[in-house]
């Protein structure tokens, strides 16, 4: 399916849904970095969502990065990291694909605490449209490398595993102590 | 020899002493950049040659042999296994692992065209190098690529890859030990799956 919407939608379109995907995001992650203690990126996330909904058109176009504007993602499973909780068993769960207790558990906060939601029914969902239209167009172009993690290797679930485990731990930066490979010994 | 030169001499050696495991690690460190400068370069030129892709699979093989410890990160991916394998056996298992690998990770250089490998910073952990690049390809946002250079094996090579966190070595140890119990864990019929990917 991502790669059909991928192939038929024009990349300005898909672009305009990304934008707009990333801009009702920022509600999200102000909160979550507040909830972190992180007021620098809080308040830049915030400024973020400000710029683009009014000289953005509503977050069409994403006018704060060409003023040098930007916000990284957070998440509530980052904010339940920092809060110390353990990441927990993997889980991969149908449609949103590879992910651990602790994640598994801040997509749910994530949905239901969405400040975006407070604006009203009709923002929430033209925000959940475009972060699925976001999820197809990310989707199809990593599609190759997901495709050959998939497809080509002899063991797709413990690839999977390795892969979303080890990424997301150095996303959020707590793979510093993990144990160093020597081959040579 | 006077007082005088006995002194100078003393004083001297006192200060080699002092900077030459510095100047040593300076030069290590530059010996590392240099080895990921020399194998992006090529990379590069492979990926924007205009080559068909079985050219470009047999020229990254090239670069895979001469850039990185094949035989050292094709025995980690053996694991346990490579300790019971016979000498034989283990240079077929490198030969088939070389061409395995430049085939799964050169595959993916028809997303790399026009795309570029920046280093960054160099660190030297523990007994290796970490050279620090960014990939910027045109289909993804830019993304990190460690390249770990040590010189135990006699020179310095690269010898693992950390792609967003993800470590290369134990990646491919899964993998093919994953490939070996679907031989039964038969090392000669992996060698011919190998060659036949």
């Amino acid at each position: 399916m991502a790669i059909v919407y991928g192939d038929i939608t024009p990349i300005k379109l898909q672009s305009v849904a990304n934008n707009m995907s990333m801009n009702f995001s920022l509600p999200r992650y102000s909160m979550n970095y507040i909830l972190q203690g992180e007021l620098k990126n809080a308040s830049k996330s915030s400024m973020k969502f400000l710029v683009n909904s009014t000289l953005g058109v509503g977050g069409i176009y994403d006018f704060s990065s060409q003023l040098g504007l930007t916000s990284e993602k957070t998440d509530f499973g980052e904010t339940m990291a920092k809060w110390g909780f353990r990441e927990g068993p993997y889980l991969e769960i149908l449609v949103l694909g590879p992910s651990n207790q602790r994640d598994g558990i801040g997509k749910v906060v994530d949905l239901v605490l969405d400040p975006v939601s407070l604006i009203g029914v009709g923002a929430k969902s033209v925000a959940t449209a475009t972060s699925v239209a976001f999820g197809l167009s990310a989707r199809s172009q990593f599609r190759e490398s997901i495709d050959s993690i998939l497809y080509e290797s002899a063991d797709s679930y413990a690839q999977s595993r390795l892969f979303f485990l080890q990424n997301r731990r150095y996303e959020l930066g707590t793979n510093k102590t993990e144990h160093y490979i020597d081959p040579y010994n | 020899m006077t007082v005088i030169n006995s002194r100078r001499l003393f004083l001297a050696s006192a200060l080699g002493a002092v900077f030459w495991p510095k100047l040593m690690v300076a030069f290590e460190k530059d010996a590392a950049t240099q080895i990921v400068y020399l194998a992006v370069h090529e990379i590069n030129q492979i990926i924007n040659s205009g080559n068909t892709e079985e050219q470009m699979l047999k020229s990254f093989e090239g670069v895979f042999n001469e850039y990185a410890d094949v035989p050292t990160i094709a025995k980690y991916a053996l694991g346990r296994d490579a300790r019971t394998a016979s000498a034989t056996q283990l240079k077929d298992y490198t030969k088939a692992f070389s061409g395995y690998f430049a085939t799964k990770y050169g595959r993916r250089f028809r997303e790399f065209i026009g795309g570029r490998i920046e280093i960054v910073k160099v660190a030297k952990v523990k007994k290796y190098y970490s050279v620090n690049t960014i990939a910027h390809m045109p289909a993804y946002a830019p993304f990190e690529v460690d390249f770990l250079v040590s010189e135990q094996s006699g020179q310095p090579l690269v010898f693992n890859l950390i792609i967003e966190g993800v470590n290369m070595l134990l990646v491919e140890r899964q993998e093919i030990g994953a490939l070996l119990d679907r031989n039964s864990g038969k090392i000669d019929a992996l060698i011919r799956e190998l060659k036949a990917l």
